[in-house]
């Protein structure tokens, strides 16, 4: 491997640990200075409500809350770090098995909803690109706006609208059908079948911003000298177009699909709810809702240490992929 | 023009690729499938709030008795029993044979186990309602096949208690029962043994080839967790539920569509405003009384509950053998305002709020976000009792926060009511000895008339002194109006029409419009067929 | 279909200053904006009906002269609560977006002028938010406090004020390295003068671009926020509490509960972001720096 990229990627994976030192640190404050009773927090409401004041003085002190924060906070990190991420009060089970059940059906969800929208933008972009100024262009950039501009409920509420009760062709919500087939083939199909809907909502309504990104940065490119040296040549605007203007903008197209990670890792509430899509956003809904502290936590945790790491290899990716990319 | 044409044919082979038919499943026996708003946390027959929760088990568990169509006692687990005539003493005998799930043989030591555990109060965070068996005093094993139990009082709806789902002492003895699995696996004497759950998607349960009543006809009982109803009324159409609990609002958006039927299930569920006698200003009566009349319920009725259901005016419905016809009053808010007037409450600024010693007529009405009946129940009764002048301000919050607020700030939009004996539920909630006790007794209403009323009808045995003593207890409810009742609310079901077996009882107070696992219109799902 | 160069070039001039319609995109937007500030600031005068107040006797009536935009399952005027809807949806969105880039400008101008350390430890800030989904974190803020008006504000500005920072602190970086300023600062001016007569004027294009592109993307937020149940009180109207309310409406054919408030979002957003986009190209026009 290159000298400078190994330092390059060395340099940042330093920079890691006290990055989630930091979201630890922020993870534990939001959460002690917040109006929430820990006790609360740790076992549930109604549980409180119905314990004798001996067994709850009894939790406190296991919890530590006569210690100061400090104390407690290192007391917290080292569950952390030993594994237990503590226990959801509204799953009955421990945190960690709860978000690692979730997250493959976030993945799976996002993964294709952004995919489809990476690669809608880059159609539509090269279409438009190559319309420039045309009444496509023109639509499909109001449309993108259009899009921009709708909340993504409202996308989904349209799209189970139409494509679900209307037509009745694709299901509108779950990941498998009730009675699910049990020979392979039918089973992908099946899944196929209740994934399109919620993935194609995610990807229609975040295209626009790929869409006009990839589309701006191919006029830009056409306006570069080596494009002028291109047509003097004697080269079509498509060819132009196809060989040089694409090839140089996709790099920094990648770059933006970096900046997604995010979202891939939060995955979408809402679209994970309208759907019943059993995956993080759903959870963190549900914690959310019914106030299970430690999965919030948990999930913070989890989601933000993704986040990271995915930051990473977009980045090591990036070096790799474009030799121009400064490491400092 | 190459992109766009690919383009096209693209997205058409994609959706037409899509809406071919699904390849049947193999089914071996036939499936009833279920979907249910809220997923229960966990398979405890006892952590649901519900108070049905005791009658009518989750399908896993059996107990000693059961109710039936009419919602009287039958046997189940206890072939026959016997009651002294103080109503003290119960002795059960026990069905021979009986197996748990698991294969071993269920005993009279798992009788003695589960109610000694009930009775200790030592797991009342995982059995909230437990303390109601506080008032058996000993359980005895007489022989192998018998048990009395000793009560500390006769309490004529007692019996009811014994359909308690029994637990397997052979499991849980000796186990910590807040860390156990076992709550997520259960093992059970029921018709249904659990078969799997994906945590957040679906219960699987499966029937009970050795069940002692006759395995059920339905092989399997999969409940599916869809929190949006659009999304389960559209299961429903397209075949993959077999049966849902619908909001009565929706009733137009499902009747008329073929193979489905409507049930609309009678309910002792009433909703109320509650109005804490311990609070100003509602512990001047003639504003609960003016808050009674203010409200039009027949207009909720009507529009809220799309007309399913009836008004309310105690907690006892027509059909409840005690109900007393003679405590309905109109809706009236000239009289409301009569009633306010002659309070001593005036408007003296003219900003159409009352006031009395210099404080306004208005108050914060709570109601839990996540019900939306309530949510409209509040709303609506805001502008009913602006229009007698007092200032109301709904405010949701969720039912941790609502639990955790009880005393402090009661004034919520409750629920509550219960198809069994008159004693149930309502001894809790209208004596004196309740206050502060958890969700008992929200308007921490203190009568010792209905103190003694109460405590007369739970003791005494004859049908006739107890219809007296309740019909009493709903004039003086009625004139006093602790709780502003509104309307019962039924229960609407939308099933597949080639099910059979369905029987529709008064159901009890459950889990509001998303359906519980237990009790609902399937109380008796191991009875029904499926063509 | 591939045009010839000059050809071209031409049509996209024409595109930039024209729009799909020949009007000025700007100009729709801005109209539109204006009219629905107006709309916000009036709406207790234009309403013939309470926006709280229930009609049990009349739900779900279709539009009529008398509710122009029908009314509810409780039978609520939907016109007055459209209207009132605006008066939430505005302020939420101007005051997060005001909140988020006030403080996302102070950070990143403290970071990029004052350099080194606090530079270094605010970037570890923006960096540490910055990694939790922004959804996750909004649950997070949610949960933690009762929801009012002024919460969601606070969660949705406390959410999004990182980029901002990251853009304002660059700015700063590159303009404190400027001739103008270095001989301003040996000419004896402080740092407070630099920052106010130098360094602030440059960045309030980056500031006025943001508000407005933020206060589209804070409506969005609070919508979604208020669908869910998670946002303004439901009894308050909002656009998202409508949209929640009415989704059993459309099953049954009942389009007006959801169409209006549904379409509010649209035009109001879209117009705010075509303001916004079209205030980027005109404060910058050669700049590449991405504003979010």
């Amino acid at each position: 491997m290159d000298r400078n990229l190994a330092s390059f990627v060395v340099r940042r994976v330093i920079q890691i640990p006290p990055l989630l030192l930091g979201i630890s640190i922020l993870t534990f404050l939001i959460f002690n200075f917040s109006p929430v009773d820990p006790v609360v927090a740790y076992l549930g409401l109604i549980t409180v409500q119905k314990m004798p004041p001996e067994d709850l003085a009894k939790v406190e002190t296991q919890l530590g809350l006569d210690q100061p924060v400090q104390v407690r906070y290192l007391g917290w990190l080292e569950k952390i770090l030993q594994g237990d991420w503590g226990f959801s009060y509204i799953n009955k089970r421990p945190v960690m098995d709860v978000i690692l059940e979730r997250f493959p059906a976030t993945l799976l969800l996002t993964l294709t909803g952004y995919g489809l929208s990476a690669i809608l933008a880059l159609i539509l972009g090269l279409a438009s690109a190559l319309r420039a100024g045309s009444r496509f262009d023109a639509s499909l950039n109001g449309l993108s706006y259009l899009l921009y501009s709708m909340p993504t409920f409202l996308v989904a509420l349209l799209a189970m609208l139409i494509f679900s009760a209307w037509l009745g062709w694709l299901p509108s919500s779950r990941m498998v059908s009730v009675d699910a087939p049990e020979s392979f083939m039918p089973y992908i199909y099946d899944r196929i079948r209740h994934l399109i809907l919620p993935a194609s909502v995610l990807a229609v309504s975040h295209m626009a911003a790929f869409y006009a990104y990839f589309r701006s940065s191919l006029q830009e490119s056409m306006n570069e000298d080596y494009v002028l040296t291109a047509r003097a040549k004697g080269l079509t605007e498509r060819d132009i177009i196809l060989r040089h203007a694409l090839r140089n903008s996709l790099l920094p197209f990648i770059t933006q699909i970096g900046l997604i990670i995010p979202f891939l890792i939060g995955g979408s509430v809402v679209v994970e709810s309208i759907f019943a899509w059993p995956g993080i956003g759903k959870l963190a809904y549900d914690a959310a809702l019914r106030a299970d502290y430690m999965l919030l936590m948990g999930l913070t945790l989890f989601t933000s240490l993704l986040v990271i790491l995915g930051n990473l290899l977009a980045d090591v990716a990036y070096a790799l992929v474009d030799p121009r990319v400064k490491y400092g | 023009m190459k992109t766009k044409f690919f383009l096209a044919v693209l997205v058409v082979s994609v959706i037409f690729l899509a809406s071919l038919p699904l390849a049947d499943a193999e089914q071996t026996g036939k499936t009833l499938n279920i979907a249910l708003g809220k997923e229960p946390d966990d398979l405890n027959p006892l952590s649901f709030s519900g108070h049905g929760a005791v009658y009518d088990s989750i399908k896993v568990f059996s107990g000693l008795l059961k109710s039936d169509n009419n919602l009287q006692m039958a046997p189940d687990l206890a072939e026959s029993w016997e009651v002294s005539s103080d109503g003290k003493i119960y002795t059960f005998h026990l069905k021979k044979g009986v197996k748990w799930h698991d294969g071993s043989d269920f005993t009279a030591e798992d009788v003695k186990f589960t109610y000694d555990l009930m009775k200790s109060g030592k797991w009342i965070s995982i059995f909230p309602t437990s303390s109601e068996f506080n008032a058996i005093d000993s359980i005895n094993i007489v022989d192998p096949n018998t048990v009395k139990f000793t009560l500390n009082e006769g309490i004529v709806s007692f019996g009811e208690r014994f359909c308690l789902a029994i637990l397997p002492e052979h499991i849980l003895d000796g186990q910590d029962l807040a860390k156990t699995n076992f709550w997520l696996k259960p093992i059970g004497t029921g018709p249904y043994k659990f078969d799997s759950w994906k945590k957040g998607e679906e219960l699987v349960l499966k029937s009970n080839p050795d069940f002692y009543d006759g395995a059920p006809k339905i092989d399997t009982l999969k409940y599916v967790f869809v929190p949006d109803e659009s999304a389960r009324i559209n299961l429903l159409k397209s075949g993959e539920v077999d049966a849902t609990k619908i909001d009565p609002r929706s009733i137009k958006t499902v009747e008329g569509t073929n193979g489905i039927k409507i049930y609309s299930e009678p309910s002792a569920n009433w909703f109320a405003l509650n109005l804490p006698s311990t609070m100003w200003p509602f512990d001047i009566k003639e504003v609960r009384q003016a808050i009674a009349r203010a409200i039009n319920k027949q207009q909720i009725l009507d529009t809220i509950f799309n007309g399913q259901g009836e008004i309310a005016y105690g907690p006892f419905r027509k059909q409840d053998w005690v109900y007393n016809p003679d405590i309905a009053f109109s809706y009236d808010p000239a009289e409301a305002k009569s009633l306010l007037a002659d309070a001593g409450f005036k408007d003296s600024n003219g900003d159409g709020v009352l006031e009395k010693d210099g404080k306004n007529l208005e108050f914060q009405l709570i109601y839990p976000s996540s019900e939306s009946d309530r949510k409209d129940i509040a709303i609506a009764a805001k502008t009913d009792l602006a229009a007698i002048g007092i200032k109301v301000e709904p405010v949701g919050k969720s039912w941790d926060e609502i639990t955790q607020e009880l005393y402090r700030s009661n004034f919520i939009t409750a629920a509550g009511g219960s198809p069994f004996d008159p004693d149930d539920s309502n001894y809790h909630l209208w004596s004196s000895k309740s206050i502060g006790q958890g969700w008992w007794n929200p308007a921490s209403y203190n009568n010792p008339e209905v103190d003694k009323l109460l405590e007369d009808g739970r003791t005494s045995f004859d049908k006739e002194k107890r219809k007296a003593i309740y019909q009493k207890l709903q004039t003086i409810l009625a004139d006093d109006q602790p709780v502003a009742f509104i309307v019962f609310g039924n229960y609407v079901y939308a099933l597949n029409d080639k099910i059979t077996g369905v029987v529709s009882r008064n159901g009890p107070h459950g889990e509001g419009n998303n359906g519980g696992i237990n009790g609902e219109l399937w109380w008796n799902v191991e009875k029904w067929n499926k063509e | 279909m591939i045009l010839r160069n000059a050809e071209m070039k031409a049509r996209i001039m024409r595109l930039q200053q024209g729009g799909l319609l020949g009007i000025k995109q700007v100009t729709l937007g801005m109209i539109c904006i204006a009219l629905l500030i107006l709309l916000a600031l009036l709406a207790p005068y234009l309403i013939s009906y309470d926006p709280v107040q229930v009609s049990l006797d009349q739900p779900m009536q279709a539009p009529s002269f008398d509710h122009p935009f029908g009314t509810d399952h409780l039978g609520r005027d939907m016109f007055a609560r459209v209207l009132f809807g605006t008066r939430v949806s505005l302020l939420v969105g101007i005051c997060a977006a005001a909140l988020a880039v006030s403080l996302g400008v102070l950070i990143g101008l403290l970071a990029g002028y004052f350099g080194g350390l606090v530079d270094s430890i605010l970037m570890r800030l923006v960096d540490t938010i910055y990694s939790p989904p922004e959804t996750i974190l909004l649950m997070v803020l949610v949960t933690m406090f009762t929801r009012s008006v002024w919460t969601i504000i606070l969660a949705i500005g406390l959410t999004h004020w990182m980029g901002t920072a990251r853009l304002v602190r660059s700015e700063a970086l590159s303009i404190r390295q400027r001739p103008f300023v270095e001989s301003a600062t040996s000419l004896g001016a402080g740092d407070g003068y630099i920052l106010y007569r130098h360094i602030m004027p440059n960045l309030l294009y980056i500031a006025i671009v943001s508000v407005t592109l933020m206060t589209a993307h804070a409506i969005l937020t609070e919508s979604f926020l208020s669908f869910l149940g998670l946002g303004i009180p439901p009894h308050l109207p909002s656009w998202g509490n409508m949209l929640n309310e009415a989704q059993r409406d459309i099953m049954q054919g009942i389009w007006w509960t959801t169409m209006f408030p549904g379409l509010m979002i649209v035009i109001t957003v879209l117009s705010i972001n075509l303001l916004g986009e079209d205030l980027k190209k005109k404060l910058a026009p050669s700049r590449g720096t991405k504003i979010e």
